[in-house]
């Protein structure tokens, strides 16, 4: 190590003699704690959920958090020895946080980050150079990452006053990787704990211990960080990002404004009634749904209200599919599993275990490659020149071993079976907790007289070839999932008589003649696939069919609107071609927008928003104050769907900010580490947010309009204030300028909007 | 005097510029497959690209080189060829210039080119001067003299080491990742190959000489050894796909070095459709876990079972190829590496239980990929011809311990992991692992090392 000077004994006696007396160790683990507070988790790429890079910040005015996130996280020059730290620490993070890439493992992984690190840091000369006394050092850390911690600090002089900062910098100058070992500390689910330890102090002390090696004069940190405090100059984001909030919003409010006079057109019994995701991408084809007949439209967190959890039974997988602020209470199978379709799933796996274990090993990728190499050019030339060809033979091979996403199988007599009580076992959902489920889901949005033939469920879920980012595409309410299993199971709760019984004691009415189905909407090509009983009747059968054509159109309607063709009716066909070109082509790096231009969230009845052109850029909740009563399902709404959404739109509003900090860069250049995450080209830190083709239409010009969400909601000023004062971290939220809110009274018909200015619930007329 | 205007004339003369036999028609056949494929993939993928255009240009003057490079006759031209493909991929590996890691790699690859090209022009002048002759053909037939030619494709050696990322010039190719991952592919599969395609131009040159031969050989296994090693160790997707390429390409040393050049040919073409593939599918790696081997173990029903499908492959590879199995000479190797693959096959296929059912389809599925094989290698061999057919007709020491060492390297891997673990002991092995780790990391210049210095925009 030419950089760094070696170490001089008084250094290495002082590292190893201070012993943390007992008062010391509780401090350095609040400091422990602290620091990594400024660190928001991102999750692995294959769950992708979308989260507010800065959470860590939302205790402060949106203002100051950007100037200071802007010094932590924007600095473009950062002190020298620091590269060669972030390099070692990116090497070892690769090799510790790998979940099955390379099948040569990092050695004594059990031991934990820090331990298992320690125990291989002794060989690693690129951390010690062959200097005898760093090569000491390392030999004799302790294992208690913590005292480690202390330790290195004092060695390295940081007085007590900055030792919060230091660490904090340590964090911040490698923000990716330090936002993983957040996720595996505080938001990775029960079902599939990671095998391998890595708490947050076991990173810091490895981190720490290699910033003393590499830079013994690491305490210029704290100077570099307070000299970016002070030439702050970044740009003005918050002018732009209002300015672009008003384009949208003002003029939005003010339509709704002379929508609240306007009276529910009830329009007799519509033939069916939908129930989509709040999504942004639903309201495009919501609204066109309800052009091309008389269907009427809902907006529902997509998991519709149901925390379960689907379980692979041949992988053994179990994956939650409701937010991630929620726990999973049940976990149903994923997938009926007749003994064929296991068997053959098993067979399907037992083969690509067999292509991976001559690819994996020794001599045998040397044949594989000549044996594979004809049909891989084939397949290479089928998906270039005939991308839907090629994803329809995928599919067809594929569809026994893998499908997309959460699946209930219809047809099994086990779900299908009147009988609950035994049943409820089957479908691991009590039968007290489908009554709650099914009587607050309908009661939330108003759905309180049933007359409608057909009632869908649409869960969503994207449709994209090779493509890292897709769970990034896929339903936010799910945790990034496909959400049709949870479209399956509610509707096959609502079917139930029992259930449709006992929802009649709490005033819900469901006709005798409703049909619940579920359907899947996929928000690439806009197609809706609906899945149903075979046994149903045959007038029922004849409903769907024409249904299916209606959706046909709607679906061409919408992909014309978006495709920004103003003859929709003449080249509607040409725009679903093209998006399902876009949807299978493994080249494409836009498939579709997801949820870019996000803007604002509307928690009302539909009649509130319709004929308003909401330019899909609006997650619309379905809710009817006049059925709630108490304010709880607005504060479930509140405490729930806002703040998803919010995540969401936090998550876009960073990534197109500044793509490098808060995104993950060009898909151009990226590369997979671990299975877990993006890394740009030969290495860098591990890259967390979206990519910038989900944020830009080309290098130079954005798509999405930065802007933060602003909610408007339909409900009794009261009502919004006492949920408000019983839920503080949104409120939080808003007096800090990270979420806007609006009520709109239906009492006394006047717009307010919840003020910043002091703690109390203060509104401002509009 | 005359001859020195004989040479000045040569130059300027065109109907030695090209020369469009098997090799060159293959050779074109896959780059133009190849750039086909990726021009195509590039269009969507690349789009929104603020040098877009750049990266066309770039690409089609690379494909051009390329084609070239494989039908060009005349020395100097093969000589330009091969500078202008190495020129513009290094500039579409430094597609941005503003990121400065990607810039490095650029610059960092162009120097070992630059390297190489002087050992290339170097060989060029000799053989030139010797000969006096600027076709390649005519150079090849005329092939005799030892030291001078020796020189000369010890020269060529150089080149194509570097071109093909052979050890110890692989540092480029595992640094070459900042690169839009079309460009990898068609470095991957085409531009790497360089290397193999001229020692295959220039083959006759290296026949009769067994001392370079065995050299390339060992250098090639080597090379395979240490690029699959690191490939398993491996923790990102494109690196682990680079390294496979640097094993790739050392196998493809190793054929040539035993005198197998169709096997070579065939090598160059099939890898290359097969890599380009895996980088441009590399987006769906997710999905794809690596197979952990520690825990496997055969019953000897299996074992024996598998073992008569290794047979049925190499009988039906024999059949095909018209080939005597287990000769005793350099075509042994390759049928040992099909042998190897085979046998992992089976035993991967019937390792959860099996009966008749399996057993037979699995015993067509072996057998089958043995006739594929050998029909393939069949057809290359006897259109092409120049395949030296075995000049390594008594195997020597070094061909066999090459070959053993590709089996005992899969043995070991597949069953003798805890053996392997408790002779070297656990300190041993983490130092051994350290080692390997570091060993395989890109130029330190080459990894983005803060966020911030990852720029995607030419002009901020």
């Amino acid at each position: 190590m030419s950089t760094s000077t070696a170490l001089d004994d008084s250094h290495l006696e002082l590292a190893l003699t201070v012993a943390a007396p007992d008062h010391e160790k509780v401090n350095i683990h609040d400091i422990i704690e602290k620091a990594w507070s400024t660190i928001a988790p991102s999750w692995p790429i294959k769950e992708f959920v979308a989260s507010n890079p800065l959470q860590g910040f939302v205790d402060m005015p949106i203002e100051e958090a950007l100037k200071l996130s802007s010094a932590l996280f924007q600095q473009e020059n950062i002190p020298e020895p620091i590269h060669s730290i972030n390099r070692e620490t990116i090497k070892w993070c690769q090799a510790f946080f790998d979940e099955g890439q390379a099948a040569i493992s990092m050695p004594n992984r059990e031991l934990g980050l820090y331990n298992c690190w320690r125990r291989l840091a002794v060989w690693d000369d690129k951390l010690h150079g062959g200097d005898k006394n760093k090569i000491q050092l390392l030999k004799n850390l302790t294992d208690n990452s913590e005292d480690v911690i202390s330790q290195i600090l004092s060695m390295l002089k940081i007085p007590e006053e900055n030792q919060e900062l230091f660490l904090i910098l340590a964090l911040t100058t490698l923000p990716g990787w330090a936002a993983h070992v957040k996720y595996r500390n505080e938001c990775q689910h029960d079902y599939h704990a990671f095998k391998y330890k890595a708490t947050l102090s076991d990173y810091l002390a490895a981190r720490v211990v290699m910033t003393a090696l590499l830079w013994p004069d690491a305490l210029d940190l704290i100077h570099w960080h307070q000299t970016c405090l002070k030439d702050n100059h970044n740009a003005d984001y918050m002018h732009l990002v209002s300015r672009s909030e008003d384009d949208y919003t003002k003029p939005l409010i003010n339509q709704l404004r002379t929508h609240i006079n306007a009276v529910n057109k009830k329009i007799g019994v519509p033939d069916a009634q939908f129930v989509f995701c709040i999504d942004v991408r639903s309201e495009p084809l919501r609204e066109a749904i309800e052009s091309v007949g008389n269907y009427e439209t809902f907006g529902y967190a997509g998991f519709f209200g149901l925390p379960v959890a689907f379980e692979d039974r041949v992988t053994q997988e179990v994956l939650p599919s409701c937010p991630v602020i929620l726990k999973s209470k049940h976990v149903l199978p994923l997938e009926n599993t007749s003994k064929k379709r296991y068997s053959k799933k098993k067979q399907a796996k037992q083969i690509k275990n067999v292509f991976q274990g001559l690819k994996y090993n020794f001599t045998t990728p040397l044949a594989l490659a000549e044996l594979l190499g004809l049909p891989a050019g084939l397949w290479m030339t089928l998906q270039n020149f005939f991308p839907r060809y090629s994803s329809k033979i995928k599919q067809k091979i594929m569809q026994p071993a893998h499908k997309k996403g959460c699946c209930v199988n219809h047809d099994s007599e086990a779900i299908g079976n009147p009988n609950i009580e035994t049943e409820s076992k089957e479908i691991a959902i009590p039968f007290n907790d489908q009554l709650l489920y099914a009587e607050t889901l309908l009661k939330t949005m108003g759905m309180i007289h049933i007359t409608s033939p057909l009632v869908i469920f649409c869960g969503h879920g994207c449709k994209t070839e090779n493509n890292a980012f897709s769970s990034a595409l896929e339903c936010g309410a799910c945790g990034g999932r496909n959400g049709t299993g949870n479209a399956k199971v509610v509707s096959e709760i609502l079917n139930r008589d029992k259930i449709q019984e006992y929802l009649k004691t709490k005033g819900i009415t469901i006709s005798g003649e409703t049909l619940f189905i579920a359907g899947e909407h996929n928000t690439t090509t806009n197609e809706i696939q609906l899945h149903y009983h075979q046994k149903i009747n045959q007038e029922k059968l004849q409903e769907i069919e024409l249904l299916k054509s209606q959706l046909d159109v709607s679906r061409d309607l919408c992909n014309a609107k978006f495709n920004g063709l103003i003859e929709p009716k003449k080249n509607s066909f040409n725009a679903t071609k093209k998006a399902q070109v876009r949807s299978s082509d493994w080249s494409q790096t836009r498939p579709e927008w997801g949820l870019a231009n996000n803007a604002a969230m509307v928690v009302g009845p539909r009649y509130l928003t319709k004929d308003i052109d909401l330019q899909g850029r609006s997650f619309l909740q379905s809710y009817d104050w006049q059925h709630d009563s108490d304010g709880s399902l607005l504060a479930s709404i509140i405490g729930g769907p806002v703040v998803v959404a919010h995540w969401i739109n936090s998550q876009y509003l960073f990534s197109s900010l500044d793509n490098v900090a808060f995104g993950s860069g060009s898909k151009v250049t990226k590369n997979i580490t671990g299975k877990i995450g993006i890394i740009q080209g030969n290495g860098s830190d591990l890259m967390h947010g979206l990519p910038l083709q989900s944020v830009n239409q080309c290098d130079k010009t954005p798509y999405h309009t930065p802007c933060r969400l602003t909610t408007i909601v339909y409900s009794p000023l009261k009502k919004v204030d006492s949920v408000l004062s019983e839920n503080p971290s949104v409120k939080k939220l808003i007096k800090n300028g990270w979420l806007r809110l609006f009520c709109i009274d239906p009492l006394d018909q006047i717009i307010y909007q919840l003020s910043r200015k002091n703690s109390e619930n203060e509104w401002i007329q509009h | 005097m005359s001859q020195e205007l004989g040479g000045v004339m040569n130059i300027t003369q065109t109907q030695h510029l090209f020369n469009v036999d098997f090799l060159a028609m293959c050779m074109m056949g896959l780059i133009f497959f190849l750039g086909l494929n990726i021009v195509v993939f590039s269009i969507s993928y690349m789009r929104g690209d603020s040098s877009y255009r750049y990266y066309f240009y770039r690409l089609f003057f690379l494909i051009i080189s390329l084609a070239i490079m494989v039908s060009a006759d005349h020395l100097f031209l093969f000589f330009l060829a091969c500078a202008s493909s190495n020129f513009f991929l290094s500039r579409l590996m430094a597609h941005k210039k503003v990121w400065e890691a990607a810039s490095f790699s650029g610059f960092f690859a162009l120097k070992n080119f630059f390297f190489g090209l002087f050992f290339l022009g170097a060989a060029f002048s000799i053989l030139y001067l010797h000969n006096g002759e600027l076709s390649i053909q005519k150079i090849c037939e005329l092939a005799s003299d030892y030291p001078v030619s020796r020189t000369a494709s010890i020269f060529l050696l150089i080149y194509a080491m570097i071109q093909s990322a052979i050890l110890p010039f692989h540092k480029w190719l595992l640094s070459s990742l900042n690169s839009p991952t079309p460009v990898s592919a068609m470095m991957h599969a085409g531009v790497v190959n360089g290397g193999g395609f001229i020692l295959l131009r220039f083959g006759p040159l290296f026949a009769g000489d067994l001392i370079i031969l065995q050299f390339i050989f060992v250098v090639g296994v080597l090379t395979s050894l240490a690029g699959t090693i690191w490939k398993l160790m491996q923790h990102d997707i494109k690196r682990s796909l680079a390294a496979s390429t640097i094993a790739q390409m050392g196998f493809m040393f190793a054929q040539f070095g035993l005198g197998l050049y169709s096997v070579t040919l065939a090598h160059i073409i099939l890898h290359g459709l097969y890599k380009a593939f895996l980088f441009l599918n590399s987006g769906s790696s997710l999905n794809q876990k690596a197979y952990d081997h520690s825990n496997e173990s055969l019953s000897v029903r299996t074992m024996i079972a598998s073992a008569t499908c290794t047979a049925l492959t190499l009988i039906t590879f024999c059949i095909t190829k018209k080939q005597t199995p287990f000769p005793a000479d350099a075509h042994l190797i390759p049928q040992v590496v099909l042998g190897v693959t085979s046998f992992q096959l089976a035993s991967g296929l019937l390792s959860k239980g099996w009966k008749t059912k399996e057993l037979l389809l699995t015993f067509l599925i072996c057998s089958l990929i043995g006739g594929y094989y050998g029909s393939i290698l069949f057809v290359i061999e006897n259109v092409y011809g120049i395949g030296v057919t075995s000049i390594v007709e008594v195997f020597n020491p070094v061909y066999l311990l090459g070959g053993t060492l590709l089996i005992i390297s899969w043995v070991v891997f597949m069953y003798g992991q805890s053996i392997a673990r408790s002779v070297l002991g656990d300190k041993r092995l983490d130092q051994v692992y350290v080692s390997l780790l570091n060993a395989s990391q890109p130029h330190s210049q080459s990894i983005t090392t803060s966020k911030k210095q990852y720029k995607y925009q030419e002009v901020t």
